[in-house]
């Protein structure tokens, strides 16, 4: 015998026999129950990934990369710039990270590096009381300075490089040491002027490195996405956007970004990290500029007139 | 060689030098005692006032790190000014300045097109002579402000950012962005409004009045402050004077000290630009010198005002 159906709610033959399925409440029917199932899932998707303010941190790719801190001046002459190498988790509590560094004079107005000399030197960032690797660099004259960090990982190894202008001011420098080392080095290159690196200029990052390259990405300091590469086999540039709060903070104040290069599998990492001031330039409105000088330059005209018009009939 | 002709050649000369120097390997330092301005890419040297008020050389510095080399530096360029000065004296102003010398080039312009020069009463002429009193006020009392984090960064170098050195100068070397708005924050809005506005009130006003920014100099005051160690002197000898009256009508100063001494021997008013004028318009024989080391190197003599006075009206 049939089970009685209710009128009010719609009812199907399923595949068994004599068999009647009730469904849920569904004022479009049954096939179309499915489909708003399946629009419904869409849409939520879609909201979360809107939700989601930047991509999630791509966990095949452990990457480490420095941050720039302050700078100190010694009595000396010499400068100090503090460097803080921030590591994946997949670092665990490594004490200490085999550094290199570069020094190369500065070319006259900030135009790159000059010929006068390069020295390099093997350093060991530690890890400090307050649980960061750090390292400090001096330079005793003017120098472009390179700063390269292995970090050994489990199943690979993270590269992490980072590149500044140091203003040592030593009367009687010391002698430069021959070049010795090769680490794997991004080189960079600024559309703008290099009295430091600014926002608004266009970076151009280009691995130097034998060995292939998946992807490279550029994330800010915290590792999220700001850029992802789509041609992957030659340089890569990214141009920092102008940010208000630095804008506001002086010029002193700055950012990072990185540029990351991920290797297939993403075992082996390369970063360099640009920290960027606000822009020196950027924000100058030349019309207006020209606009309020004119309007100035023809009242200081109609007043030198005036008072010299006044001065005649005296 | 004239007088005035030796003057115009070591203008043009110094004004070369100066701003273009630099892309030629000059560089003469930033403690200059004229308005050779750093902001000119490849100019050859530096006005002091940037050196003075500066965050690494200057009373802008941290006085954390106004020590050792920094401090010894910072002193370094003090004396170094200081010996400039007296060495050459206001012959800095009158026959080197870069700036002094576009002043010289709108009145030459205004004397081509016969407009009458704007002369100022003395009443009118000793209030703005106080403006320039102010100003070396404020190039050495807000830098220390903004080093000790009272006022923002944005302040440091505050002469500078409202200078109009800073704003003609460079367009000299194809450098328009000074003439701008920059509206990176409310304080640079501010002072580069400023800015436009005083470059152009100090453009008309040289158009009318022969070195109407000297007037208002703060580089000019700290000159005359300095004038006790200066080696060079105004020499007048009273009894020699005829009277006439020409060595105020021909300074471009307006100053009248050297016209109304009637006791005394040194003349050299504090808005005196060394431009040498009055001697060589003075028709009294030995009635001025400029003395080097107590020796006269420049005597006024009644040929030389005649030649002189000719060459002006023919």
């Amino acid at each position: 015998m049939e089970p009685k159906a209710d009128p009010s709610m719609p009812a199907r033959r399923s595949r068994s026999k004599n068999q009647y399925v009730i469904l849920p409440v569904c004022p479009h029917g049954d096939c179309l129950c499915r489909v708003d199932t399946l629009i419904f899932g869409l849409m939520m998707v879609a909201a979360l990934s809107a939700c989601t303010p930047v991509y999630a941190e791509d966990r095949t790719a452990a990457a480490a990369w420095w941050l720039q801190g302050e700078t100190r001046r010694d009595d000396s002459g010499s400068v100090a710039q503090h460097l803080v190498l921030r590591l994946p988790p997949e670092a665990g509590d490594i004490a200490e990270v085999e550094c290199f560094v570069r020094q190369a004079a500065i070319a006259a107005y900030n135009q790159g590096e000059s010929d006068d000399f390069v020295s390099w030197q093997r350093l060991s960032a530690r890890r400090g009381p307050n649980g960061m690797v750090s390292l400090t660099v001096e330079a005793d004259r003017y120098c472009r300075t390179t700063v390269w960090a292995t970090i050994p990982l489990p199943g690979g190894v993270a590269w992490a490089q980072t590149i500044f202008n140091q203003y040592g001011k030593v009367a009687e420098p010391a002698p430069a040491v021959a070049a010795t080392m090769d680490p794997p080095a991004f080189s960079l290159s600024s559309s703008g002027e290099d009295y430091w690196p600014q926002t608004g200029h266009t970076f151009t990052a280009t691995p130097g490195w034998d060995g292939a390259v998946e992807r490279i990405d550029v994330v800010d300091e915290a590792g999220g996405i700001l850029h992802r590469s789509i041609d992957h086999t030659g340089p890569v540039s990214y141009t920092p956007p102008h940010d208000p709060a630095l804008d506001s903070a002086g010029d002193r104040a700055k950012k990072h970004f990185v540029f990351l290069a991920i290797s297939p599998g993403g075992n082996e990492t390369h970063s360099l990290s640009v920290a960027v001031h606000r822009s020196r330039s950027g924000n100058i409105d030349l019309p207006t500029g020209l606009l309020i000088g004119a309007v100035a330059m023809a009242v200081s005209l109609f007043v030198a007139v005036r008072l010299r018009a006044a001065r005649a009939i005296e | 060689m004239t007088l005035s002709g030796l003057r115009l050649l070591v203008q043009h000369a110094a004004f070369a030098m100066l701003m273009y120097g630099g892309r030629f390997g000059i560089r003469l330092g930033p403690a200059l005692p004229c308005f050779a301005c750093p902001y000119v890419a490849g100019c050859g040297g530096g006005c002091y006032l940037m050196a003075l008020q500066g965050p690494f050389f200057g009373l802008g510095m941290p006085w954390a790190a106004a020590t050792g080399v920094w401090l010894w530096r910072a002193v370094g360029y003090l004396l170094f000014f200081v010996l400039l000065v007296a060495l050459f004296g206001k012959l800095w102003c009158g026959w080197i300045c870069p700036f002094g010398t576009l002043s010289d080039w709108l009145g030459l312009v205004r004397r081509k097109l016969r407009i009458r020069e704007s002369a100022l009463s003395p009443r009118g002429t000793t209030r703005f002579g106080w403006i320039k009193y102010v100003l070396l006020a404020m190039l050495v009392v807000l830098p220390p402000f903004v080093a000790a984090g009272w006022l923002p960064q944005d302040f440091s170098l505050a002469f500078c950012n409202i200078c109009p050195g800073k704003s003609l100068l460079p367009l000299f070397a194809g450098e328009t962005k000074y003439l701008g708005i920059d509206f990176t924050n409310h304080v640079t809005t501010v002072f580069s409004t400023v800015l436009v506005v005083v470059t152009a009130v100090v453009v008309v006003g040289s158009f009318f009045k022969d070195r109407f920014f000297c007037m208002v100099c703060p580089l000019l005051a700290l000159m005359h402050i300095l004038k006790p160690v200066t080696f060079s002197r105004l020499r007048k000898e009273p009894d020699r004077c005829t009277g006439c009256g020409t060595c105020r009508r021909v300074c471009p100063m307006e100053v009248e000290d050297v016209y109304t001494e009637k006791i005394g021997n040194d003349v050299q008013a504090g808005a005196c630009i060394g431009c040498q004028t009055c001697v060589g318009s003075c028709a009294g024989d030995g009635a001025l010198k400029t003395t080097y080391f107590g020796k006269s190197v420049l005597v006024s003599s009644r040929k030389r005002a005649a030649q002189a006075i000719r060459r002006w009206f023919w």
